[in-house]
């Protein structure tokens, strides 16, 4: 029977395979060879299932009963699974702490307990969302993919910032980022926590991720890109700053319009982040401006001291010095004995209409923060209302200068001991150049050549500057100086530049200009 | 990154690959795992930047060299002779070694293929990953049904009587759909549940994997007792530029389905791509699979190291992902040179392993070996799992007998990973831990 069963098992495979594998007689003899078991070893007569051959008496080695196997594997799988499924059913998800998590957990179905300490993000385009837990050990990002990510929404399972998340998922790790991703929504619980009313002066490290609610002066607003705003505030003395990041991508465009010196009450979270204690407000409507004005306390430049640093102070003084960089202008103020700068940034200082009457003698009221530089102090208004001229100085300036005599001289006159005085000298532009922060003259009279340097702030107000080339006659009046061994002379004023007479046709200015190398030093 | 380290590394994980490969059962990915742990806990063995270049050499040489066991030590019996692959054929009628060289040549196209893939890996697959995405699961799905839908019928012929037919039709559907269930409930319980120590949960399939697809076999290879008859060590093959281009097509087709998708292995890659194209010849079948096998191991793991594609596929990246990030296109250059120089390497030690392989048998009793490597097996199991391991362990290798013994596919085994993922992904994952109780 058994013979027969295996000649006939054969045979059908050679039917079914014989076009697929290429099966010849040769090699299905040597399938047959090596599932026969009915023939002795010895004799190689047939045996059947007798296991002593009946003619030779040889042993026949058998095999193991297949079907051990066969009912043995369903039964154990299923006896197996059995012992698995009720171990599992009561086995707890292990809670773990996220500084715990390493490398070698990568995989583990977990459960991690939390605060939402950055904007949870829900991407309706993917249906992902993320957010990211703060244990107190360290931070985890936690992620649902599609339809996860969307039964979360429907069962109103998307936390809020400073919400408490106890979440159970699979970690992933990539890198120095752990990552646990959300399987199953409905074991997700929120914790909705309320919040704490914290002076700045009581803010401390025990206090971060937890929901607080601050009040005060906005001292500094910085924009990033259009999409960040860092807003600073501190108390009424200047002390105590905090940073209030605001994502304008998150909280939207509708937040309160904000200024410096505006007292505010914001609603966030605590953290702490580049030096400063943050705190994350939670909504746009959770930033509220309590009032719009705050009474800035007013000082006496000599009352300035470095208790005032990063105080809104307002002060007033005469301008004594006036400096330009390529970032804004520094100026000196000064009461009767004492000084202090001011710092004023390009954007404002640009955004003033009459520039002009910033200058030295102009009396200004000064309202903006004290810093240091370079160990020195200094107030640096934020706005162009914080920088008011009291007084102006043109007026001061021409009784001055109508006090003072003013030497006329010939070029070739000028010597090096009239270094750093004040002359007046005419004559012929008879070449220039160009360059990032002004145009150098070449002026010529029956005794010599001399340079005039005239910088871009005065330039600009030259009435016709455009017939300041070759070919002009002018009047200059200006401090006599030394570059490069040759003596130049410096206006200060636009109105120290007379022309007398301009050249008869201008033709295109600016392809008159020369390479600096042909510039001729004074003779 | 210093060449000398890196060829060093290269030749080291190639030749370390080389011999774990040969020992039937032995998954390059438990190695893998275990020199991943080794190298956390005892820092500085492998330096982390070199560790990718390591464990490239060690996937390229395992995809070259694990035909050898299946070929010479993976004979069946009359039990499992129904499921008997082309290469082992070839070793009943004694060309075990042909069919070792035409694996390790497919094996060698798959790696040029891969190459010559590259501008895909940038520019096409990204997109193709942005667009399949979202319908990932139901694309699973279906050939999750796919797979089941291709045991019908095997056996139908052999009965005589109505009855018969319709047992021996059903016999395998029937079998393949109950490994297909049992295999997804044992994911779902090990998926959903911390049953492993948390510090070895990046190893948490390993049980189950060695369970349903190694020790099977190992036991197979015991109770067998089909003697390996004289090979012969060939000069030639019997292969033509036609054969060549059509199993490479197959091959590379299955490959890199099972690379590009999620939980796809290569041997359902393989599968769908050999009905897709219909090749019969055996030549071809042999030489698909190595080239489908290599650009599955490689491919998906060559898939990390590309800047713009973001994706981790393959055990290998996984088990990488938390001590290695790789943040240029320099790094895939640097993974693609590594792979060329391993497969040369790899190509020349599997012919040297055939030979050696051949001689070994003749003179060792492979059972003896297959009982060696099954104790090592338990031994790396307990150690690393402990007794809940080998609980997993015992009920993946008696699911992984179900279709040994029941003439259907061993592949179904993989709805461990299969059956948890696409519930998860379709949303289901949910439902059906309530309905089991398990969401306590």
């Amino acid at each position: 029977m058994r013979f027969n069963f295996k000649v006939n098992l054969i045979l059908e495979i050679f039917i079914d395979f014989k076009s697929e594998f290429n099966i010849n007689k040769k090699n299905l003899w040597l399938i047959y060879m090596s599932v026969d078991e009915t023939r002795c070893p010895n004799c190689g007569r047939f045996v059947g299932t007798y296991e002593r051959c009946p003619y030779c008496g040889a042993n026949i080695p058998k095999r193991l009963n297949i079907k051990i196997f066969r009912y043995g594997s369903l039964v154990f799988s299923f006896i197996g699974l059995i012992i698995l499924y009720f171990t599992s059913v009561h086995q707890e998800i292990p809670l773990v702490k996220i500084n715990e998590i390493s490398s070698a957990m990568n995989f583990a179905y977990i459960r991690v307990k939390g605060t939402v300490c950055r904007y949870p993000l829900f991407d309706k385009k993917l249906a992902t969302f993320t957010v990211q837990l703060d244990d107190g050990t360290e931070d985890i990002i936690v992620k649902a993919y599609r339809t996860t990510a969307l039964k979360l929404k429907k069962l109103n399972k998307i936390p809020r910032l400073g919400d408490i998340m106890d979440v159970e998922g699979t970690v992933r790790i990539k890198g120095a980022q752990k990552i646990l991703i959300i399987n199953v929504p409905e074991r997700v619980k929120i914790i909705h926590t309320p919040f704490m009313p914290v002076k700045l002066s009581d803010i401390f490290n025990a206090l971060i991720n937890k929901r607080v609610t601050v009040t005060g002066i906005v001292s500094d607003i910085r924009y990033y890109y259009r999409k960040y705003i860092a807003l600073f505030i501190t108390d009424i003395n200047g002390k105590n700053k905090i940073k209030i990041p605001i994502n304008l991508n998150i909280l939207g465009r509708n937040i309160p319009k904000l200024d410096v010196g505006y007292k505010i009450k914001v609603r966030g979270v605590l953290s702490y982040y580049a030096g400063y204690y943050n705190v994350v407000p939670v909504s746009a409507k959770s930033i509220k401006v309590v009032s719009y004005s705050t009474n800035i306390p007013e000082y006496k430049i000599s009352e300035i001291t470095s208790d005032e640093i990063n105080r809104i102070i307002k002060t007033s003084g005469k301008i004594t010095k006036f400096r330009k960089s390529s970032e804004g202008v520094t100026l000196t103020i000064s009461d009767s004995e004492f000084f202090i700068y001011v710092m004023l940034w390009n954007d404002i200082y640009n955004a003033f209409l009459s520039k002009s009457e910033i200058k030295e003698g102009a009396v200004v009221s000064v309202t903006g923060r004290v810093e240091i530089y370079k160990g020195k102090l200094q107030i640096v208004p934020k706005k162009v209302e914080d920088f008011v001229i009291l007084e102006k100085a043109e007026e001061l300036e021409e009784v001055e200068e109508k006090e003072k005599f003013i030497p006329f001289l010939n070029i070739g006159e000028i010597k090096t001991n009239d270094l750093g005085k004040i002359i007046k000298v005419s004559g012929k532009i008879i070449d220039y150049y160009e360059f990032n922060k002004g145009r150098i003259l070449t002026l010529k009279d029956n005794t010599g050549e001399l340079k005039v340097v005239l910088w871009n702030d005065i330039l600009e107000n030259i009435q016709e500057s455009e017939y300041i080339i070759s070919g002009t006659e002018i009047a200059v009046e200006g401090k006599v100086s030394q570059y490069n061994g040759g003596l130049q002379i410096v206006p200060k004023y636009a109105q120290q530049v007379e022309i007398i007479k301009k050249i008869e046709k201008v033709k295109e200015p600016f392809l008159e200009k020369t390479s600096p190398n042909s510039i001729s030093t004074n003779k | 990154m210093n060449f000398i380290n890196l060829l060093i590394y290269t030749i080291a994980g190639t030749l370390i690959a080389s011999m774990v490969s040969i020992i039937p059962g032995l998954h390059i990915y438990n190695v893998a795992g275990i020199i991943l742990v080794f190298s956390v806990t005892f820092k500085n063995i492998i330096p982390t930047n070199i560790l990718p270049v390591f464990i490239m050499s060690m996937i390229v040489t395992y995809s070259f060299l694990n035909t050898i066991p299946s070929v010479f030590l993976g004979a069946p019996d009359d039990s499992t002779i129904f499921v008997v692959l082309p290469g082992q054929k070839y070793m009943l009628e004694g060309r075990g070694y042909e069919a070792s060289v035409i694996t390790s040549i497919g094996g060698v196209i798959g790696i040029l293929l891969l190459v010559l893939a590259t501008p895909f890996s940038f520019y096409v697959f990204p997109k193709v990953i942005r667009i399949l995405s979202p319908h990932m699961f139901w694309i699973l799905g279906l050939i999750l049904v796919y797979m089941v839908m291709t045991e019908w019928s095997n056996g139908m012929k052999r009965a005589k009587t109505r009855f018969g037919k319709f047992f021996g039709a059903w016999k395998s559907l029937a079998a393949g759909i109950l490994t297909l269930i049992l295999s997804g409930f044992l994911g779902i319980i090990i998926m959903n549940k911390s049953l492993l120590h948390l510090k070895i949960s990046f190893q948490r399939v390993m049980p189950a994997f060695i369970g349903l697809f190694a020790i099977p076999l190992i036991i197979t290879n015991i109770i067998s007792k089909i003697e390996i008859p004289a090979q012969h060590i060939s000069e030639s093959i019997n292969l033509d530029g036609s054969l060549i281009a059509r199993g490479s097509a197959a091959g590379f087709l299955g490959g890199i389905f099972a690379a590009l998708f999620p939980i796809v292995t290569g041997g359902v890659g393989g599968l769908l791509a050999g009905y897709a194209t219909a090749q019969r010849d055996e030549r071809i079948f042999v030489l698909s699979q190595g080239v489908s096998k290599t650009v599955y191991y490689v491919g998906a793991f060559l898939l990390f190291f590309v800047p713009t594609l973001h994706i981790t596929r393959g055990e290998l990246a996984w088990m990488l992902t938390p001590l290695y990030t790789p943040h240029s296109a320099n790094d895939y250059w640097i993974a693609l040179g590594t792979m060329l120089i391993s497969a040369a390497l790899a190509f020349i030690l599997s012919l040297f392993y055939s030979q050696l392989v051949i001689r070994l048998i003749e003179h060792i009793n492979y059972r003896l070996i297959s009982l060696v490597v099954l104790f090592i097996l338990v031994i790396i199991i307990f150690l690393l799992t402990g007794p809940i391991g080998i609980l997993i362990m015992i009920v993946g290798t008696s699911i992984g007998f179900i279709p040994v013994m029941f003439n259907s596919r061993r592949m179904n085994c993989i709805g461990v990973l299969l059956i948890p993922i696409i519930l998860n992904m379709a949303g289901l994952g949910p439902k059906i831990l309530k309905f089991l109780g398990l969401l306590k």
